[in-house]
């Protein structure tokens, strides 16, 4: 997945990448305390990764 | 028999009039919204600015932050940046999307030079970037709304 002259990524980075983002700016705006904040980004950045992989397999006997 | 009429006369409510009036400001609003929606749409132009007129610092480095890496890595990954030119629903759509992340559509622009790719997997994921980061700054923005107006936030 390369893009000429660009950034490349390869899919989990991607994801990985995309889910981090997201939890943490979840987490910033939805919790006030700081270990509140650890906690919801985690756990947030966990079922990015449940949910992601998941439905990667879900669609796998699909893929061929 | 006028008095009988007067009890089956129906009640009248009360009227707003007669509460406290709220302190308005010279177009009739209140000033706190107002300053609501003038801290929306700073937050908007610029993600985090919402947040950092409130002094909430680490919300406004946070959504600054957020924002501007989605919007960095969606345009080198030569995601396509939607324009007002679009054909169908979904054009829009993806216009409405790529906005929500006011003065940063600017910089995605200027930073895909070579025009969007999306025959690569890369670009249609930085199709998405971008689109999340609009869609994300615009969530930022509301939270900044809220929290002006004095919701917990």
């Amino acid at each position: 997945m390369s893009s000429p002259g660009g950034l490349h990524f390869t899919h989990i980075q991607a994801f990985l990448f995309f889910a981090l983002v997201i939890s943490v700016a979840f987490g910033f705006l939805g919790r006030r305390q700081p270990k509140d904040r650890v906690k919801y980004i985690l756990w947030s950045f966990l079922l990015f990764l449940a949910v992601g992989i998941g439905i990667g397999w879900l669609m796998y006997p699909f893929s061929r | 028999m006028e008095e009988l009429d007067r009890v089956n006369e129906p009640r009248q409510e009360a009227l707003p009039t007669e509460l406290t009036p709220e302190p308005v400001g010279v177009d009739g609003q209140a000033p706190a919204e107002n300053k609501a929606w003038g801290v929306a749409i700073a937050g908007w132009l610029l993600p985090g600015l919402g947040h950092a007129l409130q002094k909430m610092w680490g919300r406004a480095v946070v959504v600054f932050l957020t924002v501007g890496l989605l919007v960095i890595a969606g345009a080198l990954m030569r995601g396509n940046l939607f324009t007002a030119r679009g054909s169908d629903a979904f054009d829009a759509l993806g216009y409405a999307a790529d906005l929500g992340t006011g003065s940063f559509y600017l910089l995605a622009r200027a930073l895909e030079r070579n025009g969007a790719d999306v025959s690569h997997a890369g670009g249609d994921y930085g199709t998405r970037f971008l689109a999340t980061a609009g869609v994300l700054n615009l969530l930022a923005a509301l939270h900044a709304y809220e929290a002006a107006r004095g919701r917990k936030a």
